[in-house]
């Protein structure tokens, strides 16, 4: 079964106030540069910065981070050699803000820290979510965060972008 | 129907046909281009003490609503009209339009030509106006001497606290003449409401324990207000987080360092495109403003413009970029006009619940 | 500037006129082609109209004359190789053309992008259940129907929806009605019927909503996700009359904000979710006791509406979505000065009313049904604008020019009292007579709400038309009374007519009190903004805004209401000769009523008086302007006449209809024009019976040029005598001389005004302006300047042909004495050409196979 719990619209809205979060804290957005976790956190990137860019009239770096490769709970592939993350910028000495759809164990995110920590050393890394599900097996939190959906371990949470799904919308799958 | 005039402060005259009130009366008279909501527009207190003119030629055709009241007792000076239609005998037991502004001691007349006077208004911006029964050097010397309070907010913001309990976020709404939409769409928000006189201070506010605080839309000019309310904007701001609409907008610009100038034309209508800065998008929404922000007088450092009229440039929307305070020109909870910047409150909504953090 | 990268661009026409479908497609065209070609890209057009004023004068940079098939675009796709394809300017015709040619993969053999639209919206506009599923999905209510085989799932439909339920047969066999049923009873004998007649033994059950408030909002959308309200209008009859046959008023006239902002949200929502691009026309039905609203239509494709909303706002509407369909945004369309900068972006604000009001054929077929329902049966519509709801109903009234007497309530109907209730409840064509006959007879307003289902705000306005009327009535020559009845709608002649006097008198009396009509710009900013639109209504109040344009001024009365027969072409004629004239160096002033007149593209005149054609509404305009020359055409004879004797320079045009229905083959004539003192021939043309074509044709066949060498020399010898008896008649103009075979030989018959079917004809087949030859020689032009574009006339092929369409099958006309295929009847024409005369005759047919010839 599939119910959505939030639409295009509050979608649209949640993007919007990570984004003034964003300048909020980081007292404007001097150095701060954002790092997509690939796929769906490029696109929420990305539109963050779409967003800062029409607030701020400057160009925020987007880069994109495809972990697979260093994702310590998918076993078969840990023994791999960490892949190249595509980052066309160094994030040495920038207020990094990674940015990802869902999360949950916190396991993604540690291995996205683990590449950027790889790649240089930021002057600081913070977290955007759009969602922020619970049931953390790490500790690690969000500083941004889009909505809070209490889930049940077994449901999946379920955003959609329209740049690769068609439209906007996060949903609960069970 | 009686012969009746509107005379100007210019020295024009208009001979129309009184309907509603048969007092004397004057104000500051303005005029409006929404297509809908003469009850809505005639209730709300923005228009205090002054005379409006539609420019939709037919007004009351529907009599009046229990659900479209914007306040409890309307306080215009006059409603001007091309037509009135005078349904006497009103469906479903309603009020007619001539009915209502009877019982509220409103005068109207209608028969002007409201396109005429629009344009002279356009190219004038408002007027001192009043409606009589003759229009003589009398009647036009008594307009010249009449000098309109500007104590609009204290006649008509609420004297004392009041409650409008929901089950929700616990917000705090300080009344400088507030609309009914903006408890309207708080109770869609099931949003625990306490009303406050906008004379209220700091300590009053925060001992409510709100999860937010709006700034309530309501009329006259900001700068007449006292200084004490900018202060406990000030000690507000970055609190809790803050919503301010309409003259509640443009004191929250002011407590941050804006000045506020006199607009003309002014904007009372719903037709204009704002574009909102952040997603470049054109939005549509219900005006009432006789001032705005001088943007050149706006700390940037301080302020972010996040809406903007794209017919003259003026100021829609601020936010404050150290903490979640903001504020829209525009009424977001339309009565009348378009309904979908009532997403507005759905932002203050969410402010505030990251603000009180995750619920688990 | 365009942001596709777009060279060219074809457009399906929406072929022949029609009922339901005057020329708002093709002024729509128009306007759009001319718009598109001024952002540099090349506008290709298809269409089979004769009377498309789109195909000529440069509103395009290439024109097929082609069929409405396939088969034929798919030709013309592949030889012009369009970058992009505009689907919203050919009504349904063309949406079903479209889908053809994406089904057999047409336009992704030619990379041919379609524009304005998802390509799986097409599918839902074909088909009303999936657009109704995809609706519901968005949570937009829509009324619940369902196919049913026995009358236990019927009665599971009606446990759901309740009573009452329409009933209606799948794939009847013979004629079947919508039955409505109030109760078990009702639906067990409806169903009875329904599987009896049904093909397929099934029903449809449907949520009867009749007597619901039916209301139309027309949005604007652009790519960038903007989206504004153009306006919302407000059908004054009930849901189960058929919308286009219903008396219309913009804006909404009863409805509060939270109902008009549903309807807002919900048609903006409606075509974000869809895509849509341009505008889109949604209708609802709201049952304004619980509030509860259904969609009932999403038209994404140019239609009466928004011809209607167009003349109503003065929004620019098919210039802006010409820009919006190449990709430009409505904050970066560019309109002409004169109006605001961001006039695209502005929502529309009224501070004027409208109201349109059917017109019907029933005068000339006379054995139609005058009953109103669910089937569209008026040939038109026309507007009046005015200040008040009163003003705008006596206007659009008058402007339907059946007879002034129409709108004085004072004239009792000699119906008796169950007569009278039976028209209340069962409306027919005309109602406004019947509802102002029961409210002199003392029927409580309320009571006339609930038996008619119109708002009640309606009625007291009718009351206030009544009152105000007596009033005029009671008082002779009084000022008050003059200046309210004037104030509210009426006129010189209805004054008249009250105190037995002349209009003249009366408006001697009028000027002497000074009640003069002014004038008002329709524009869409309700005067907050300085917008020219060149386009004005009359009123009685303080400020006139009308001022005498400057230069040499010529006035052309427009057509008006769009009967059956007589002016489907005369639009043409008036449009093209406004186009000329401002190529001629005048400024065109056109009067005229009808909201889908070609003429009313605003290119074409200069300036535009939307008023009803009444003497003293002519009056009235001429004052402010002084012509120096007046254009009435054909049906306007004795205005003209009129005119003429007030002492107004007047040129009448009178070519209209054939003089009579000639049936038979070979049948030659020769077409002229003269200057009054020289004559020269067009060609030659003949008329055909219809049996060339199919069988069961009712009308007959143009066919020009005919090129038969013998036929030539015959009538080069009688050139003289053509000349001398056209001379004759002392009138510089345009003739068709027809010929008879006495002994072999041809002879002269008859002489008449040549017919404006057979100008187009001549038109399209020379590819020279029949229409501005005319004006010159009206104008005092001698042939040898005028001539001097028209081609050698041996030189002149393919082969035109050319056909009236008729509304017979639409109307349900099928009594034989009834269904005589005269010019009269016909509501649209269809042309094509050939090599010969079987390929010409084969293309005209092509696509109109169901069409009644």
């Amino acid at each position: 079964m599939q119910k959505e719990v939030v639409d295009s619209m509050a979608m649209k809205r949640a993007l919007t106030r990570i984004t003034y979060e964003i300048i909020e804290q980081n007292k404007g957005i001097r150095n701060v540069v954002l790092v997509g976790i690939k796929t769906r956190g490029v696109y929420i990137a990305q539109r963050i910065a779409e967003r800062l860019a029409q607030l701020e009239a400057a160009t925020i770096p987007v880069g994109e981070l495809d972990i697979t490769a260093f994702r310590d709970d998918q076993p078969e592939m840990a023994d791999q050699a960490p892949t190249d993350y595509q980052l066309t910028f160094d994030v040495a000495g920038k207020k990094v803000i990674l940015v990802d759809d869902v999360l949950f164990t916190g396991r993604t995110i540690r291995a996205a820290l683990d590449a950027l920590m790889g790649g240089g050393r930021p002057q600081s890394i913070s977290l955007a979510v759009l969602v922020d599900r619970g049931h953390r097996e790490l500790p690690i939190r969000a500083d941004f965060i889009g909505k809070n959906i209490p889930t049940a371990r077994q449901e999946r949470i379920k955003v959609s972008v329209t740049e690769v799904d068609g439209h906007d919308g996060i949903e609960i799958i069970n | 129907m009686a012969d009746r005039y509107l005379i100007l402060e210019d020295g024009s005259a208009y001979l129309g046909e009184g309907f509603g009130s048969p007092a004397v009366s004057t104000g500051e008279i303005v005029f409006n281009t929404s297509m809908t909501g003469y009850q809505e527009i005639i209730t709300n207190q923005i228009y205090h003490n002054q005379i409006i003119a539609f420019t939709q030629p037919t007004i009351g055709s529907y009599g009046i609503n229990h659900d479209s009241y914007e306040s409890i007792l309307p306080t215009v000076k006059g409603v001007v009209v091309r037509d009135v239609a005078s349904i006497s005998t009103n469906r479903q037991r309603r009020w007619s339009l001539d009915q209502y502004l009877k019982q509220q001691n409103i005068p109207g007349i209608s028969h002007i030509d409201t396109r005429h006077l629009a344009k002279q208004l356009r190219a004038s911006g408002p007027m001192k106006a009043s409606i009589v029964d003759v229009a003589d050097a009398h009647a036009f010397d008594q307009l010249g001497a009449t000098v309109l309070t500007n104590q609009q907010v204290a006649a008509v913001a609420t004297p004392k606290p009041f409650p409008n309990p929901g089950t929700g976020l616990n917000v705090v709404v300080v009344d400088f003449g507030l609309k009914h939409g903006i408890l309207r769409e708080l109770s869609k928000r099931a949003c625990n409401v306490t009303v406050l006189p906008y004379t209220a201070t700091t300590e009053e506010i925060i001992n409510l324990d709100p999860d937010g605080v709006i700034l309530s839309t309501g009329p006259g000019k900001p700068q007449d207000l006292p200084d004490s309310v900018l202060t406990m904007i000030q000690n507000i701001q970055s609190r809790v987080p803050l919503f301010a609409i309409g003259l509640g907008h443009e004191l929250f610009a002011m407590a941050n360092g804006a000045k506020i100038m006199k607009l003309s034309p002014e904007h009372h209508g719903a037709n204009h495109p704002i574009r909102e800065v952040i997603t470049n998008q054109i939005i549509y929404a219900s005006q009432g403003q006789g001032f705005a922000v001088d943007p050149e007088t706006v700390d940037r450092n301080k302020l972010i413009t996040t809406f903007v009229d794209l017919i003259d440039g003026t100021i829609q929307g601020l936010r404050y970029r150290d903490f979640p305070a903001f504020s829209v020109q525009f009424f977001p909870d339309g009565a009348p006009g378009p309904t979908k910047v009532r997403d507005v409150f759905d932002e203050f909504v969410e402010s505030m619940q990251q603000a009180r953090g995750p619920v688990w | 500037m365009n942001n596709q990268n777009l060279q060219k661009v074809l457009i399906i026409g929406a072929g022949h006129n029609d009922i339901g479908r005057e020329g708002q497609h093709d002024a729509a065209v128009t306007q759009i082609g001319a718009a598109i070609r001024k952002l540099g890209i090349a506008v290709i057009l298809v269409d089979n109209n004769a009377f498309s004023i789109a195909a000529e004068n440069n509103f395009a940079d290439k024109v097929y004359m082609e069929p409405l098939t396939v088969a034929s675009l798919s030709k013309i796709i592949e030889a012009e190789q369009p970058d992009g394809l505009i689907p919203t300017l050919g009504g349904i015709q063309g949406v079903n053309l479209i889908q053809a040619l994406i089904r057999d993969n047409v336009l992704k053999n030619n990379q041919v992008r379609l524009l304005q639209w998802d390509q799986d919206l097409i599918d839902l506009i074909v088909n009303p259940a999936l657009m109704s599923n995809r609706l519901k999905d968005l949570g937009e209510p829509v009324i619940a129907s369902q196919v049913v085989a026995s009358e236990v799932e019927a009665r599971a439909v009606v446990q759901k929806v309740g009573y009452p339920v329409i009933v209606k047969s799948v794939a009847p066999r013979i004629e079947a009605s919508r039955q409505l049923c109030e109760d078990d009873d009702d639906l067990a004998r409806a169903l009875a019927t329904g599987f009896k007649v049904s093909g397929t033994k099934q029903c449809i059950v449907e949520q009867s909503i009749g007597g619901y408030k039916e209301l139309e909002f027309v949005g604007m959308r652009d790519a960038k996700d903007t989206a504004l309200l153009i306006g919302g209008m407000e059908n004054f009859d009930p849901v189960g009359i058929h919308s286009a046959d219903s008396i219309v008023f913009a804006p909404t006239q009863t409805i509060t904000d939270q109902e008009y902002q549903q309807f807002r949200a919900a048609t903006l929502k409606i075509m974000r979710a869809l895509h849509i691009i341009g505008t889109c026309h949604v209708q609802f039905a709201l049952d304004q006791h619980t509030q509860q609203y259904f969609v009932i239509k999403v038209t994404p494709y140019f239609d009466r509406t928004m011809a209607l909303s167009a003349r109503a706002t003065g929004y620019p509407i098919a210039r802006v979505v010409a820009s919006l369909t190449v990709g430009i945004s409505l904050a970066e369309v560019k309109l002409p000065s004169t109006y605001r900068k961001q006039t695209a972006l502005i929502e529309p604000a009224l501070d004027h009313i409208v109201c349109r009001i059917p017109v019907w054929p029933f005068n000339v077929l006379k054995k139609v049904s005058h009953q109103l329902d669910t089937v569209t049966e008026s040939t038109g519509s026309v507007i009046g604008v005015g200040r008040s709801t009163e003003e705008a109903l006596l206007k659009g009234m008058r402007a339907t020019d059946e007879s002034r007497y129409h709108v004085i309530a004072n004239q009792p109907q000699a119906y008796s009292e169950g007569e009278l209730i039976q028209r209340l409840i069962h409306p027919q064509a005309g109602r406004m007579l019947v509802l102002l006959e029961a409210l002199n007879r003392g029927y409580q307003i309320d009571e006339l709400a609930e038996l008619t289902k119109i708002d009640a705000f309606y009625f007291y306005k009718l009351s206030h038309i009544i009152e105000i009327e007596k009033a005029l009535w009671a008082h002779p020559f009084d000022v008050h009374a003059l200046g309210r009845a004037k104030y509210f709608g009426f006129t010189d002649e209805d004054a008249a007519d009250a105190w037995h006097t002349t209009a003249s008198k009366v408006n001697h009396f009028a000027l002497e009190n000074e009640i003069q009509a002014t004038f008002k710009e329709v524009e869409p900013t309700a005067g907050e903004f300085t917008e020219q639109t060149n386009t004005y209504y009359s009123t009685y109040e303080f400020d006139n805004e009308s001022h005498q344009l400057a230069g040499r001024r010529a006035v052309v009365i427009g057509t008006g209401a769009n009967r059956i027969g007589t002016n489907h072409g005369n639009d043409y004629l008036v449009s093209q000769l406004l186009f000329y004239l401002k190529k001629a160096d005048y400024q065109p002033i056109l009067i005229n009523a009808n909201p889908n007149s070609v003429a009313m593209t605003p290119q074409l005149a200069a300036k535009r008086y939307i008023e009803p054609k009444q003497v003293s509404d002519i009056l009235n305009i001429l004052a402010i302007e002084k012509p120096e020359v007046i254009f009435t055409t054909y049906h306007d004879y004795r205005l003209g006449q009129q005119l003429s004797a007030l002492g107004y320079q007047v040129v009448q045009i009178n070519n209209g209809l054939p003089r009579e229905q000639i049936k038979t083959n070979d049948s030659p004539a020769v077409e002229v024009i003269s200057d009054g003192t020289d004559v020269q021939i067009f060609g030659i043309s003949e008329i055909i019976a219809g049996n060339n074509l199919r069988t069961s044709v009712r009308g007959s066949i143009s066919v020009f040029p005919i090129q038969d060498k013998a036929e030539n020399q015959a009538i080069a010898a009688l050139s003289s005598e053509i000349k001398q008896r056209v001379l004759a008649f002392g009138v510089p103009g345009l003739y068709t001389v027809r010929l008879t075979i006495v002994d072999a030989a041809l002879h002269l018959a008859t002489i008449e005004p040549m017919s404006l079917a057979t100008m187009a004809l001549i038109s399209k087949a020379s590819g020279s302006s029949v229409t501005r030859l005319l004006l010159h020689v009206k104008l005092g032009e001698p042939l040898s300047k005028v001539m001097y574009d028209y081609p050698d006339i041996s030189k002149l092929k393919p082969i035109f042909v050319q056909a009236n369409t008729f509304p017979y099958n639409q109307l349900q006309i099928y009594d034989e004495d009834e269904v005589t295929g005269e010019p009269g009847h016909a509501t649209g024409t269809v042309i094509a050409h050939g090599d010969t005369l079987r390929d010409a005759l084969k293309a005209l047919n092509a696509g109109n196979e169901d069409t009644d010839f």
